[in-house]
């Protein structure tokens, strides 16, 4: 990884190749590589899906090697969705397979002067683009059976479906699977949009005749990983439960603790939750001869996703995530996995964020569009979004966008960004997160290890609401850190319980890069992320004002135990002082 | 209604699912949870200090399971460690759990008026795998419909393995016992198994 492709999408004649050397982004990987480059290189102020935006795709720093887990991309702009810097990131095959054609990034850059689509194929003798318009509207599925037919079945895809060429704000990229599937997705913040906005539709990488990157201390690299698998495994969460039942083992746990957003963040538990819960999809799973445990990339030993069947024993998408089955799901007051399946695989082949899309269904239903649990109007809502008609791109850009077009106030949403699967009112720590990350409302922001375990900030006093904000703060420094290596977020379990495991992780990076790393220049790295990304967020025209939860979570009682968010907006505005 | 499955021995762990969402014991009330749940559930107390990392009594959060007592009507849930963030919140005792301080249980006074009533246990996850057989062999009550439901939603191939018996009189089919008007009627289940 000692180069960055930057894809002139605006030069004269054509789109253009440009592969640059590392420079000034040496070292650097993941989340820490897109919201550098975004940070020095997008103007804040411009428009997100205009000529001066930049879609940067990057692997993480570990990608492409054997480290377990390692297998996470980023993908960074100017978010059409919050008008604020982004970050999304995925699993899937491409960060591995572009770490080992050698790219540290990729840079769309420009726009095109016409209205062609563009294909661009990376192989180890290069890089070309060309035009194939015969992808246009195509849904993420029938691109990929092109993909196979025309590269054979060993390459890997990155794609956009219909909600990407139509620039919606919840359009997400695609990312092809094992099974090359394109059912893994950056999902957040409309990144397919501005994909769409350059004219790329499609990018095959081709890793025949590459190996896997070196490590530069290959003992130590190797001892680190054998504990750092052994960490894992030996896990409760990362070992048994997430390899069980996948993120929807949250599912009963989130209801029963009265924090399960239910009919558009209206009340705290769902009678139907049982039936959506991930002991139910399981069981399902298993009963038609799909799985329950299953990896989204190769390396993975979590094993968390799954492979969810039809009615016939057909193959129908991978296994939703927790927040997909919720959105989709409880926030909409529907009961029925096959309906949430047939959701998800609608959003992974039109191209759309899950949570974004099940939140926006759930404010429409709050309009009266449709009924709280009417499965069948949820599907034909999305429908719609694919179809692009009119109150389809309504919809397909975002919570925020419908609910001003139909005049609701219950509109759960920070910076324009939809809230995920937990009541900031029954958890309010994680309120503290979704107000003031540089994301918008984001789940996995603050998902990471402890403060005390990366010596960030002291040891902190939960019990005192400023205890509250310093961890948010030193959880979403963590986080940043994790984004950047390309480790799946799931190791924060091991990581938070089992110290020699995050001092395996430690030596992973140390042996891999050859250099020293201590847990201070883990949250250092963190740090320097979160303050790049403030820096744009603040140029690009943020304020405190934006670091707050709408004002009914204030004022809202949320049953069954009556509360209101408490944490101060002064408290909110000390999450980053450094 | 008081009746016994009796079920081949390798099939009962497929019969776990006859416990969710929830089922009610009837024990003795009026005491902590950490004695509740070992001795009136016959928990054992490693397993539940080890591995039932995340407890909820009345749907709040529950840290110190010595001053957390259960009541007649009360409505106990456990489950393993969670993951995410949220998940790491509901932990007993957790670092994170002020993260969810407005909801947690914040104990109860202590009473000496020790008494039997009813309360309804929802497990989940690894626990309701694990503790799920043992629960059935020991009985519990579970409303008839809701029974009847579960065996209907089985594979013919399944139900030829399992035999429903009243607990004292004769063998009745399952298709027998699925003609009956349960809905709304708690039945005792106990769950017997035999080598095939």
């Amino acid at each position: 990884m000692d180069k960055i492709l930057r894809v002139k999408m605006g030069e004269e004649g054509g789109p253009k190749t440009v592969v640059e050397a590392l420079g000034e982004y040496a070292g650097l990987g993941g989340r820490a590589m897109t919201s550098t480059i975004v940070s020095k290189e997008v103007p804040p102020l411009c428009h997100p899906l205009g000529e001066d935006n930049k879609l940067v795709i990057a692997p993480g720093m570990l990608s492409g090697s054997v480290a377990a887990m390692s297998g996470r991309i980023s993908v960074g702009c100017k978010s059409p969705l919050t008008g604020g810097i982004k970050e999304a990131n995925s699993g899937g095959q491409p960060s591995q397979v572009l770490a080992r054609l050698g790219y540290a990034a990729i840079v769309i850059e420009g726009q095109p002067a016409d209205d062609n689509l563009y294909k661009i194929l990376i192989n180890k003798d290069g890089v070309e683009i060309t035009t194939d318009n015969s992808l246009k509207m195509l849904g993420n599925y029938a691109v990929i059976d092109k993909v196979k037919e025309a590269y054979g079945d060993k390459v890997c895809a990155i794609s956009i479906g219909p909600a990407g060429e139509m620039k919606m704000s919840a359009a997400s990229i695609a990312f092809t699977d094992m099974e090359q599937r394109p059912t893994r997705h950056a999902g957040r913040g409309g990144v397919g949009a501005v994909m769409g906005s350059k004219g790329v539709k499609l990018i095959v990488l081709d890793d025949e005749g590459m190996s896997k990157r070196q490590p530069a201390d290959p003992d130590k690299f190797r001892e680190a990983n054998k504990a750092w698998v052994q960490g894992l495994k030996k896990h409760p969460v990362t070992g048994e439960g997430l390899p069980a039942y996948g993120t929807n083992v949250l599912t009963n746990v989130v209801n029963e603790a009265g924090g399960y957003p239910t009919n558009n963040f209206s009340t705290g538990q769902f009678d139907g939750a049982s039936k959506l819960s991930g002991e139910t999809q399981a069981e399902l799973e298993t009963s038609r001869g799909g799985l329950a445990t299953h990896g989204c990339h190769k390396g993975c030993v979590i094993q968390c996703s799954g492979i969810f069947n039809d009615k016939d024993g057909n193959f129908l998408t991978k296994q939703p995530e927790y927040e997909t089955i919720w959105a989709h799901g409880g926030n909409c007051g529907i009961d029925d996995l096959d309906t949430v399946a047939q959701l998800d695989r609608m959003d992974d082949d039109f191209g759309l964020d899950t949570i974004e899309m099940g939140v926006a269904i759930g404010v429409a239903m709050e309009a009266g569009l449709a009924k709280f649990g009417d499965a069948q109007a949820a599907i034909n809502l999305l429908k719609e979004v694919g179809e692009g008609t009119p109150l389809g791109r309504i919809l397909g850009n975002g919570a925020a966008v419908t609910g001003q077009v139909f005049g609701v106030e219950r509109v759960p949403v920070v910076k324009k960004q939809s809230m995920p699967a937990y009541d900031p009112r029954a958890v309010q720590g994680i309120g503290v997160t979704y107000a003031t990350t540089t994301m918008g409302a984001d789940h996995t922001a603050g998902y990471s290890v402890t403060a005390n375990l990366l010596g960030v900030g002291g040891n902190v006093d939960g019990t005192k609401p400023e205890g509250q904000v310093e961890l948010s703060k030193n959880l979403q420094i963590a986080t940043a850190a994790i984004d950047s290596t390309g480790m799946c977020l799931f190791i924060a379990f091991a990581i938070l319980d089992q110290p020699e495991t995050f001092q395996a992780l430690l030596d992973i990076i140390s042996g891999f890069s050859g250099q020293p790393l201590t847990a201070d220049d883990v949250s250092n790295l963190g740090m320097a992320v979160l303050k790049a990304e403030r820096d744009f967020n603040a140029r690009a025209g943020f304020t405190a004002k934006d670091d707050r939860l709408p004002e009914y979570f204030k004022k809202e009682p949320l049953a069954p135990h009556n509360v209101t968010f408490q944490v101060s907006d002064e408290d909110l505005d000390k999450v980053f002082d450094f | 209604m008081e009746l016994s499955i009796a079920v081949a021995d390798d099939h009962l762990p497929k019969l776990v699912g006859l416990l969710a969402p929830w089922f009610s014991v009837r024990a003795q009330v009026g005491i902590d949870l950490k004695t509740f749940v070992c001795e009136q559930l016959g928990v054992h107390e490693v397993y539940f200090e080890e591995r039932i990392q995340t407890i909820f009594l009345d749907s709040k959060p529950v840290d110190d399971v010595a001053t957390a007592l259960v009541h007649d009507g009360s409505v106990l849930a456990l489950s393993a460690a969670m993951p995410g963030l949220v998940g790491a919140t509901f932990r007993k005792g957790g670092q994170y759990s002020w993260m969810r301080k407005a909801i947690s249980h914040g104990g109860d006074e202590k009473s000496d008026q020790a008494a039997h009533g009813w309360v309804t246990v929802k497990l989940f996850n690894m626990v309701l795998k694990e503790l799920g057989p043992g629960f059935l062999e020991q009985g519990v009550w579970i409303d008839g419909g809701r029974v009847q439901a579960f065996i209907n939603s089985q594979p013919q191939v399944f139900r030829q393995h399992i035999q429903v018996l009243p607990l004292e009189g004769l063998p009745v089919s399952p298709d027998e016992f699925l003609g009956q008007d349960l809905s709304d009627t708690s039945i005792f289940i106990k769950v017997r198994t035999f080598a095939e």
